[in-house]
């Protein structure tokens, strides 16, 4: 870790590398950004925003059942259920009772409502207060080689699941037809996305989690025009709001997570207004 | 390319726009000093104590971390600025009794701090649950209410049981931790030994004088027990020896809820209270509730968490306490 510190304060002589904590933010930034924006075009593909909104939801049930059964790192049961929750989710869905959207939302706020009423019994909840906006500042170098892990997890997976993942969201029926375990493939995503939420969910925060997975896919689909760009311009934008936003929260002294989401939808904002004349 | 240039031309506006904000908005950033002794207070009672034990001492700078937060740490989140002066700092003086849990972890980053943990050695009471009920003696009549605190006047620990940090509220206490923190201080910084002893004698003198008007304050109207929302006050409570019959530590932004309410009502009339205790910072809302309902007179009390950064605003404040009290002892 000291030779990974000594690299950056040589490349980068700011004052801001000085502190460990901003090394620490940095690292994370650089393994978070590129995540959720590869992580994000497909959301934004198969239309799942919502769906990993209600994830983060649940992240406040996972740590009430943690604090139920007692466990000291609340986080085991936070990622278990997530990802119990995800699977349950996909299987009432593809029940199609109910429309994707209603389902989702009844989960998102049972969810929600189950993990604040342990949560706040006795008072306590202003101890869980920091999921909602995060913490990126607090990141220990252990949190960030656990991020590091599912860092590679997800390139492993979207580089070999790529295409059928891509099938399945133009037409979920042909991808069948193609031989595709659709279902099987459906899940794994929904665990990725699970998994990766809740790892990050203490560092980004509940309010603020789904706008950095959904901003730079959108902001890049406004300019891309095949898949390679779509992928390429979302990590790029993801990466420049993620470190842009860190720097400006150090120097004007806000709230890290939220300048980040700010810098993100201006970029949207304004790919917004150039798209006619790329297109 | 064009692609490619358009989005170059976005994030360079964007990155334009946010180095433009942050150069209005800037306040061109302190300066780091080698030379001196920087001491940065974990909050607002720590730090009036230590300032006033510092007061004069040459090449020593402090400064309080948590500057503009108001009410108890128990939530804290540290911000950029706060870690910055951590970054810095040589010495960090805490409260100690798990007051400052928000700073633990972030402190294994920062194994050259030296911590001085003002309450140290000092016998801090218990914000007992449920489960500790049989433990606790006989003067407090409990019911099974849920989410009830009792305060253990016994003041035998139990492993499980939390601690109620709010020793300040307790003159003695506050002068043990001031000398622990002089103590301390000496012995980082023995230059100063002369200032530091100088000063918190007569500090120490000044609050003396404060314990001995609270002990001879004829306290029997409130021998029946009071209510207390805010677990601050148990320690003025036991300065006094009057028994808290029902301690709620209500946060700055939590509310009872309907069935609380009640029991702390039902608590009142079993036990013919007549004095409810709340602090300043409080929602008023649940205590004058609890107050109207029963016709118990509603006391507010200053938990001394929050101020300007005077130097005596310690005393001034639990002179006014001590002036609250009276009044309500002398009514009727």
């Amino acid at each position: 870790m000291s030779i990974i510190y000594e690299v950056l304060e040589k490349i980068l002589p700011f004052t801001f590398m000085q502190y460990d904590f901003m090394k620490n933010a940095l690292l994370a930034m650089l393994i978070i950004t590129p995540l959720f924006g590869i992580l994000g075009t497909m959301i934004v593909n198969n239309r799942m925003a919502f769906f990993s909104d209600a994830l983060g939801h649940s992240a406040f049930t996972g740590i009430a059942i943690g604090v139920i059964l007692g466990l000291t790192d609340t986080s085991i049961s936070m990622v278990l259920f997530a990802v119990i929750f995800a699977l349950l989710l996909n299987w009432i869905k593809r029940r199609n009772t109910v429309s994707t959207d209603t389902i989702i939302s009844v989960f998102s706020s049972l969810g929600a409502a189950v993990g604040l009423v342990v949560l706040s019994k006795n008072g306590q909840f202003a101890k869980y207060s920091n999921l909602l906006v995060g913490d990126i500042l607090s990141i220990t170098a252990r949190e960030i080689g656990l991020l590091f892990a599912i860092f590679i997890v997800t390139i492993v997976f979207w580089t070999t699941c790529f295409n059928s993942l891509h099938g399945m969201s133009i037409n979920e029926t042909l991808a069948k037809s193609k031989r595709i375990k659709t279902q099987l493939l459906d899940n794994c995503f929904a665990i990725i996305i699970a998994l990766i939420i809740m790892l990050s969910i203490k560092w980004v925060g509940i309010l603020i989690i789904n706008a950095l997975l959904i901003l730079p896919a959108a902001s890049s689909r406004n300019l891309a025009s095949n898949m390679r760009e779509y992928h390429r311009f979302s990590v790029e934008i993801s990466l420049f709001s993620g470190i842009l936003g860190l720097i400006l929260s150090y120097y004007n002294n806000t709230a890290t997570g939220p300048t980040i989401v700010i810098v993100a939808a201006a970029v949207f904002f304004l790919t917004l207004v150039a798209k006619p004349f790329v297109k | 390319m064009k692609k490619r240039f358009v989005l170059l031309a976005i994030m360079a506006f964007v990155t334009l726009i946010g180095v433009g904000i942050t150069a209005v908005c800037s306040n061109n950033a302190t300066k780091q000093e080698d030379e001196t002794l920087t001491v940065v207070t974990s909050f607002y009672p720590i730090y009036i104590a230590t300032e006033n034990i510092i007061d004069g001492a040459n090449n020593v700078e402090l400064v309080n971390l948590t500057e503009n937060q108001g009410g108890c740490l128990h939530d804290y989140q540290l911000t950029t600025a706060d870690m910055r002066k951590l970054e810095n700092a040589d010495v960090l003086v805490v409260n100690g009794g798990g007051m400052e849990s928000f700073i633990e972890e972030i402190l294994d980053n920062y194994k050259d701090i030296k911590v001085i943990d003002s309450s140290e050695g000092i016998e801090l009471l218990g914000v007992q649950h449920e489960e500790g009920h049989e433990e606790a003696k006989d003067e407090i009549s409990t019911d099974d209410a849920t989410n009830e605190d009792v305060i253990n006047h016994e003041g035998h620990h139990h492993e499980e049981e939390m601690q109620n940090s709010h020793v300040w509220m307790n003159p003695d206490k506050y002068i043990m931790q001031i000398e622990n923190i002089k103590k301390r201080l000496i012995s980082l910084d023995p230059e100063n030994q002369t200032i530091y002893q100088k000063n918190s004698d007569t500090y120490t003198s000044d609050i003396e004088a404060i314990s001995e008007e609270l002990k001879t304050m004829d306290a029997s109207k409130l021998q029946h027990g009071i209510i207390s929302f805010h677990d601050a006050f148990a320690y003025l409570a036991d300065a006094l020896s009057i028994p808290v019959i029902h301690s709620i530590d209500l946060d700055k932004d939590t509310y009872l809820s309907a069935g609380e309410v009640a029991d702390v009502i039902n608590e009142v009339r079993d036990n013919e209270v007549s004095y409810i205790f709340s602090e300043e910072q409080l929602s008023e809302s649940s205590p004058k509730r609890v107050a109207e309902e029963t016709g118990a007179t509603l006391c507010i009390v200053d938990s001394l968490v929050s101020g300007d950064m005077n130097k005596d605003a310690y005393l001034i404040g639990m002179r006014k306490n001590i002036s609250m009290l009276k009044q309500v002892l002398e009514d009727e």
